[in-house]
C-alpha cells in the first residue's frame, strides 16, 4: 500500500528558471471574499488570522475603492479578525470567534455577519457553519460562513464564494417570483464608484426596454436586507462572477435561469439581450432593441475607427470575463492583440483561438516578458505595480485593481452606452500615447 | 440518507467494521457509499478485491477550487458499494486533515451527498480527531450518527472519551452519538465495566464485537467477514449494528458529556465505578457584548491647570507628557475601541512599518516559502504616489538613495546589479492544496535550489522566508535550507516571522560583521561622519551639500537604506550622527550600540536655529569647524527673505492638534515624532497652535478641553485653526468642522527645507476646499 507523493514535476508548474518561480499574476481568495463584503453595505466579516487579514482591506479601502466603507475612522472596520497566530491556531478558539460575532451582532449598523480564514487556520479543519449554528437563538443578524478557499481558489473564486454562501445562507424562499421581474446574480461589483452605478443604470435601462423590472443586483453595493429580493424574480439571470449563486438561488426560489456572458462590447450585449429575452419571452422586443442601439451608436463611431484604431497593436491584463468582451471590442474596433494576462485560474476560462493568453503567469516568466516588450499602442490593465512604470504613456487602467483610475462621474463600461464610455476611453488614452512623453 | 462516521482509536478496526457494515447494507439491498477519511487509504480493500484506488487527493479536480463531477471520484466496488478515498500524504510529512477537509469540500460542492443516489453513507474516519480536518465528515450535511469503536483497553477508552468531545462540540451541526462498539481483544472483559463508561458518556454499547477468527480469515482473502463468514458470531453481532444504527434516532440522543481527563484517569482505575470529579465539561463561555480586545486603557488623567498660552504651552505638555510615557496601544488591533473617536494617531502602525522600511539595498535573492494570500499580507505603503489610510511620516517618494560613499563616491564593486544583470529577486512557492498535504519541503527546496544556482557569482545572499503555512503544517523549512547551505558557498539566511515574531534583519547581519573589525586609525578617520536614520529626499540631499561644502565628508549614509559598502567603510568614519526618531531606537541599538564608533545624537535640524546648531556640531565633530561658519551663514542668508515672507503669511494661520493623555508627547517629544519638534518647529515658523485636550482643565487661548465626542465636534468646528493634525488619510472628523487636516508629511529638515514646509501648510490652511464644501463629505461618527 506504499505510495510515494505525486511526482515534482506534476506539482511545480516550472521550466527551470528562477522567473518561473516568481509570484503569479493573480489575487487571492480573500480578496475576491473582500470585494464581495465590500459590495454589501453593512455586512461584517469575522477572519479568522492574524493582523494581515486587515491589512488586507487597504488594497480595496482608499485605493482601488474611494468610497469603500470597509475601514472606518470609528475603528469599527467591517473586517475583523481573531488575531490567532500560527502557534495559537493549534488550539481551539471557538470562544474566540463567537465573542466576535456576538459583538458584531450587537453593532447596530451591522445587518449581516459573515465568516472566513486564513489558509493557516482553515488547513486546521474549522468548521465555522458549526461556530455560526452554535450561536442559534443569541444572534440577530443573518450570519454566514464563507468556505476558506485559499490554497484551491483565486480572488474571482473568493468572489463566487462569497456569493455562492450568501445564497446558501440566506434562506431564499420558493414560489414568491412575479412575472416580468428578473434579477442580476454575479455582478462584480469591485468598488462602488461611478462607473459601476452607470453599469448598474445601463443593465437596469437595458433590461427595461425590454419590459423587465430588475427587481436585485447581487452584488450591488445595496444593504444584505435587500438581497431577500431575488425571490420576486421570475428569472434569474446568471453573470459570471456568480454562477453558482444563481444555481442554487434559481434552485431554492424556483425561478428560470439564464446563463449569459458578461455584456461588455456590442457582441456581447447583444448575445446579453438575446439569451434574456428567449428566456423571458422576448425576443422580438430584444432584436428591436438591439437594432435602435445599434443605430444610434455606430454612426459616432465612423470617424474614429478608422484614424484612431484600425491597425493599432494592443494587449489585455485583468480579469478573464473582461478579456472576451475586450477581444469583441478589438475586433470591432480593427485593433491587433498582441496577448493577454488573465489575473485568474484558467479554470476560469478567457481567450480564443488565435490570441496568446497567459493565465496566472508567474510575474517574471519570459512569457511575460516578450508580451511586455512586443511594441504595442496601448495595453489595457489592471494596475500592476512591477510593470506600471515600464508601460507609463501606453496604458489605460481598467478593471480590478484600479489604483490610478476612478470613476468620479456616471460613464459605465457595461452596455451599449458602456461600450461607448470604453471606447472612448482607450480613444483618449491612444490620443495621449500618441503625444508621446 | 442515513449518515453514518466511525471513530477510534488507530488499528482498532473502524475500516473492518465500516467494510462489513457497508456489505451488510448492500446485501439488503440498499445502495451503499463508503468514504475513507484516512490516509492510509485502505477502507474499502474489502470491498475492491484489496485493490487500492485511486485517491481523491490524487484526482486532478482536487486543485480546482471549483470541483468537479464528483461521481468521477467513486469506484464501484463488490456488492455495488461506491468507494471514495480521501488519501493523505506519506506519513510524517504534510497535513492529511487537510486532505480530508478538502474531499469533504468536493463532495459538498459536487452535491453527492444531496442527489439522494444513496441510501447510506458511511465514513470511516482515522483515529483520534487529532484536528478540524479529521472532524470534517461532522459538519452539517455529511455524517450525522456516529459509531465509536473501542476495545477493553484503557488508552482506546481514553480516545472515546476524545473524540466524545469533538462531538459535543459538533452537536450543533445535528450530529448525535449512536454509541460504542466494543471490539474486544479479549474473551474474558468485564462488559459492565465499559457499559458503565459509556453511561458516564451518556451513551450506550450497541455490541460487544467478539475476537472471531472469521475476520482473519477474510482479511487475507481480502473480502469482508460477513461475506466470508456469514454464520460466524461476528457477521451476526455486525448485522444486528447495522439494523440498529437505521432504528437510532437521533432526535433521542443525548449530547455527549465527556469526562474530564483527571476523572477519566481516575475512574478508569476503579473500572467506572463511583462518581467523576466532573462528569461534565464547562462549556465554553460566550459573553455577550464583551470588549473585542482586553487593552490596558489607563484611567483618565486629571490634566493639570492650563496654561495661559505661547513657548508656556510647551512647556507644560511636556509636564504632562511625563505622566503618560508609553505605549498607547496599537490602533488597528483594538477593533472599535471606545476611545477611537479622539485618536488622531497611529503609533502602532507607524512603529510597526518604519523598521520593515529599513531596507538592505544588496543584490540578495528572496525565497519565500508561502500561498500567495500571504503575498497579499500587506499592501505596499512606501510606494510613491499611492494612498493609504494611514498618513506614514516618511516621505514620498522615497528614491533608491542609499550611500554615495565617502566624498561623493559612487558605489562599490559589489554594488547592487540591475534586474537585467541579475534577473528576478524574489521567488515563492505558492503553496496550495496538495502541497499542505503532501508538505512543501520539496518544493522549497527546488524553488531554493534555483535561487542558489542564479545567485551564484550574482547576489551576495539568498533569504528564505518561512511563513505561517509551512509552520502550521511542520514543514522543516530550515533542514531544507541547512542542505543548500552546504553545497554553496552563498549565504543562505533563513527567516520564519511566523515561529519567532520577528524577521531577520539582512541589514543588522551585515552590522554584526564589524563588530570584530578594527576601525582605522583616528588621522585616516578625520572630517568625515556617519549620517543614520535620517530621512531621505531633497532636504537630506541639501544639508549633505552644505556639510561637504563645508570640508566634512560623509563616508555612510545608513538607514532606512542600506548598502553593503556603506556596511563595510561604516567604521571608517569618525563619528556618527543619528537621527533622533523613537521608531528607530531598537534599530539604533541593535545596529551601533556594540560599534568602536563615537555617537552624537543631536536635535534634528528642523527649523533655523536646530539647523545652524545642528551643522555648526556636526563641522566641529569632523573638524573642520571655521569653514562652516562662513558656508552656513551664506545658506542662512540665501533663505531668509523666503522664511520671512513664510512666517508673514503663517501669522495669518493657526493650526490644531486633538491629543488625549497618551498623545499629548508627541507635541513636545521629537523622539515621540519621528524626530520632528512639531509644536517648536510650528511656533518658530510663526503659524498659531491651538491644542484640544481630552480630560478637564482650565480653558486659555491655546487650549482647550472636551470630554465628549459631541464637545470635540463642537471644538473642531468653532476653533480658530484651518488645520487640524491626524494621521489617518481622509478623516471625515475634520471634514465634517470645515477643517483641512495635516500630518508630518510636508515636515522637511534644513533651511530650504523648512521654507518648503512652510509653503505647503501655508497653502493648506489657505485651502478653501473643506470650508466650503466639508459638510457634504463629513459624517459624524
Amino acid at each position: 500500500m506504499k505510495r510515494s507523493s505525486p511526482p515534482l514535476s506534476s506539482r511545480l508548474p516550472r521550466g527551470g528558471r528562477l522567473e518561473d518561480a516568481s509570484t503569479p499574476a493573480n489575487f487571492p481568495t480573500l480578496l475576491g471574499v473582500y470585494l464581495a463584503v465590500n459590495a454589501i453595505r453593512d455586512a461584517y466579516i469575522l477572519v479568522d488570522g492574524p493582523d494581515c487579514t486587515l491589512y488586507k482591506a487597504h488594497f480595496i479601502h482608499g485605493r482601488h475603492d474611494l468610497n469603500s466603507t470597509l475601514l472606518s475612522i470609528t475603528g469599527r472596520h467591517r473586517v475583523l479578525f481573531t488575531n490567532v497566530c500560527s502557534r495559537g491556531v493549534v488550539k481551539e478558539h471557538d470562544a474566540v470567534l463567537k465573542r466576535h460575532l456576538l459583538t458584531l451582532d450587537g453593532l447596530e449598523e451591522s445587518g449581516l455577519l459573515l465568516v472566513t480564514a486564513l489558509p493557516m487556520c482553515s488547513i486546521t479543519g474549522v468548521d465555522y457553519g458549526r461556530v455560526i449554528r452554535s450561536l442559534k437563538g443569541k444572534l440577530s443578524k443573518p450570519a454566514v460562513d464563507i468556505p476558506p478557499d485559499s490554497l484551491a481558489g483565486d480572488w474571482l473564486d473568493g468572489y463566487g464564494q462569497a456569493l455562492a454562501s450568501l445564497a446558501r445562507g440566506l434562506g431564499a424562499s420558493k414560489g414568491r417570483g412575479r412575472k416580468d421581474r428578473v434579477a442580476l446574480v454575479g455582478y462584480l461589483m469591485d468598488r462602488n464608484e461611478a462607473d459601476h452605478l452607470a453599469n448598474l443604470a445601463e443593465l437596469r435601462r437595458m433590461l427595461g426596454a425590454l419590459k423587465l423590472d430588475l427587481v436585485s443586483v447581487w452584488l450591488d453595493g445595496g444593504p444584505a436586507s435587500a438581497l431577500k429580493a431575488v425571490e420576486e424574480a421570475e428569472v434569474i439571470v446568471s453573470l459570471p462572477h456568480g454562477r453558482a449563486a444563481a444555481r442554487r438561488l434559481a434552485e431554492a426560489t424556483g425561478a428560470g435561469l439564464v446563463e449569459t456572458r458578461l455584456p461588455f462590447g456590442l457582441p456581447s450585449t447583444s448575445a446579453f439581450l438575446r439569451e434574456v429575452g428567449s428566456a423571458t419571452g422576448r425576443k422580438a422586443e430584444a432584436e428591436a432593441f438591439i437594432e435602435e442601439e445599434l443605430s444610434r451608436i455606430i454612426p459616432r463611431l465612423k470617424w474614429i475607427v478608422p484614424h484612431l484604431f484600425l491597425g493599432r497593436k494592443a494587449a489585455f491584463m485583468g480579469d478573464p470575463h473582461l478579456l472576451d468582451g475586450f477581444l469583441d471590442i478589438a475586433e470591432d474596433l480593427g485593433l491587433e492583440v498582441e496577448g493577454a494576462i488573465v489575473r485568474g485560474r484558467r479554470a476560469h476560462g478567457g481567450g480564443r483561438e488565435g490570441i496568446a493568453v497567459l493565465h496566472e503567469p508567474p510575474v517574471s516568466s519570459s512569457e511575460v516578458e516578450r508580451l511586455m516588450r512586443a511594441p504595442k499602442d496601448l495595453f489595457v490593465t489592471c494596475w500592476c505595480e512591477r510593470e506600471w512604470p515600464r508601460l507609463a504613456g501606453r496604458v489605460m487602467e481598467f478593471g480590478f485593481p484600479s489604483y490610478r483610475h476612478h470613476a468620479l462621474y456616471e460613464r459605465p463600461f457595461l452596455g451599449f452606452n458602456g461600450f461607448l464610455g470604453f471606447v472612448e476611453r482607450m480613444a483618449d488614452a491612444l490620443s495621449e500615447s500618441d503625444r508621446g512623453p | 440518507m442515513e449518515r453514518i462516521a466511525i471513530f477510534g482509536k488507530g488499528g482498532i478496526g473502524k475500516s473492518t467494521l465500516a467494510g462489513n457494515l457497508a456489505a451488510v447494507y448492500a446485501k439488503a439491498g440498499k445502495r451503499v457509499l463508503l468514504v475513507g477519511c484516512d490516509p492510509k487509504h485502505d477502507t474499502t480493500v474489502a470491498l475492491t478485491e484489496g485493490r487500492p484506488i485511486r485517491t481523491v487527493v490524487e484526482q486532478s479536480m482536487f486543485m480546482d477550487a471549483a470541483g468537479g463531477d464528483v461521481s468521477k471520484v467513486l469506484v464501484r466496488g463488490r456488492l455495488g458499494v461506491d468507494c471514495v478515498e480521501a488519501g493523505g500524504p506519506e506519513p510524517g510529512i504534510g497535513c492529511a486533515g487537510r486532505g480530508i477537509s478538502r474531499m469533504i469540500e468536493l463532495l459538498d460542492g459536487g452535491g453527492l451527498l444531496r442527489q439522494e443516489r444513496h441510501d447510506v453513507a458511511l465514513f470511516d474516519v482515522l483515529g483520534d480527531v487529532v484536528c478540524g480536518g479529521f472532524a470534517a465528515p461532522l459538519r452539517q450535511g455529511f455524517a450525522d450518527k456516529v459509531v465509536i469503536v473501542t476495545s477493553e483497553e484503557l488508552m482506546s477508552l481514553y480516545a472515546v472519551n476524545n473524540i466524545s468531545r469533538a462531538i459535543r462540540n459538533y452537536a450543533a451541526n445535528g450530529i448525535a452519538l449512536a454509541g460504542l462498539v466494543a471490539n474486544l481483544r479479549d474473551r474474558v472483559v468485564d462488559r459492565k465495566a465499559l457499559e458503565r463508561f459509556a453511561e458516564f458518556l451518556g451513551t450506550r454499547v450497541l455490541a460487544f464485537l467478539p475476537h472471531d477468527p472469521a475476520v482473519r480469515e477474510a482479511e487475507l482473502r481480502r473480502v469482508t467477514a460477513v461475506e466470508h463468514a456469514p454464520g460466524s458470531e461476528v457477521a451476526k453481532k455486525v448485522t444486528a449494528l447495522a439494523k440498529d444504527l437505521l432504528k437510532f434516532e437521533r432526535g433521542r440522543a443525548k449530547v455527549p458529556t465527556p469526562l474530564s481527563d483527571e476523572s477519566f484517569h481516575e475512574l478508569s482505575r476503579q473500572d467506572f465505578v463511583g462518581v467523576p470529579r466532573a462528569s461534565q465539561e464547562a462549556s465554553q463561555p460566550s459573553p455577550r457584548g464583551a470588549p473585542f480586545v482586553q487593552t490596558p486603557v489607563p484611567a483618565e488623567a486629571d490634566m493639570p491647570t492650563p496654561l495661559p498660552s505661547g513657548a508656556e504651552l510647551e512647556k507644560e505638555l511636556s509636564w504632562q507628557a511625563s505622566l503618560w510615557k508609553g505605549s498607547p496601544g496599537p490602533n488597528s488591533q483594538v477593533w472599535g475601541s471606545p476611545d477611537q473617536w479622539r485618536r488622531f494617531f497611529c503609533d502602532f502602525e507607524t512603529r510597526r512599518h518604519a523598521r520593515t522600511r529599513l531596507e538592505v539595498q544588496a543584490p540578495v535573492i528572496h525565497v519565500w516559502h508561502q500561498d500567495l494570500e500571504c503575498s497579499y499580507a500587506t499592501p505596499d505603503y512606501f510606494y510613491a504616489g499611492l494612498p493609504s489610510f494611514f498618513k506614514f511620516p516618511w516621505p514620498r517618494p522615497i528614491g533608491p538613495e542609499g550611500d554615495e560613499g565617502p566624498d561623493g563616491r559612487q558605489e562599490g564593486p559589489d554594488a547592487p546589479q540591475g534586474p537585467e544583470e541579475m534577473g528576478v529577486r524574489e521567488a515563492m512557492t505558492n503553496l496550495r492544496d496538495l502541497d499542505v498535504i503532501h508538505g512543501g519541503g520539496r518544493k522549497l527546496d527546488e524553488t531554493l535550489g534555483l535561487a542558489v544556482a542564479r545567485a551564484e557569482g550574482k547576489a551576495q545572499a539568498v533569504v528564505v522566508h518561512s511563513t505561517c503555512v509551512p509552520t502550521v503544517i511542520g514543514d522543516d523549512a530550515k533542514a531544507v535550507v541547512d542542505r543548500w547551505q552546504k553545497r554553496s558557498k552563498i549565504p543562505i539566511v533563513y527567516t520564519n516571522p511566523a515561529e519567532t515574531n520577528e524577521e531577520v534583519d539582512l541589514g543588522l547581519l551585515l552590522f554584526k560583521k564589524l563588530q570584530n573589525k578594527r576601525p582605522l586609525a583616528h588621522a585616516r578617520r578625520g572630517r568625515s561622519v556617519n549620517l543614520a536614520g535620517f530621512p531621505e529626499g531633497q532636504a537630506l540631499k541639501e544639508l549633505v551639500g552644505l556639510l561637504r561644502e563645508a570640508g566634512v565628508g560623509i563616508n555612510s549614509r545608513v538607514l532606512p537604506a542600506l548598502s553593503p559598502d556603506a556596511a563595510r567603510r561604516y567604521l571608517d568614519a569618525g563619528v556618527q550622527i543619528l537621527y533622533p526618531n523613537g521608531a528607530y531606537e531598537e534599530a539604533y541599538k541593535e545596529f551601533f550600540e556594540p560599534l568602536p564608533i563615537r555617537t552624537v545624537t543631536l536635535d534634528a535640524p528642523y527649523g533655523v536655529e536646530a539647523t545652524v546648531k545642528w551643522l555648526e556640531t556636526v563641522a566641529a565633530e569632523a573638524g573642520v569647524k571655521g569653514r562652516g561658519v562662513a558656508v552656513f551663514k551664506k545658506a542662512w542668508e540665501a533663505s531668509a527673505p523666503a522664511w520671512a515672507a513664510g512666517r508673514k503669511e503663517a501669522a495669518k494661520h493657526a493650526l490644531g492638534f486633538v491629543v488625549d493623555g497618551h498623545h499629548v508627547g508627541r507635541l513636545t517629544d521629537p523622539l515621540q515624532m519621528w524626530g520632528v519638534p512639531v509644536l517648536r518647529l510650528l511656533m518658530e515658523m510663526g503659524f498659531g497652535v491651538q491644542v484640544l485636550c481630552h480630560g478637564k482643565g482650565k480653558v486659555t487661548p491655546n487650549l482647550a478641553f472636551f470630554q465628549t465626542s459631541e464637545e470635540l465636534g463642537k471644538l473642531l468646528k468653532e476653533g480658530r485653526f484651518q488645520a487640524v493634525y491626524s494621521e489617518y488619510a481622509c478623516d471625515r472628523r475634520l471634514a465634517e468642522a470645515g477643517k483641512a487636516q495635516f500630518s508630518l508629511e510636508p515636515f522637511e529638515m534644513g533651511l530650504a527645507g523648512g521654507v518648503r514646509t512652510m509653503k505647503a501648510l501655508n497653502g493648506i490652511c489657505g485651502w478653501p476646499f473643506y470650508r466650503r464644501y466639508g459638510k457634504y463629505i463629513g459624517g459624524a461618527l
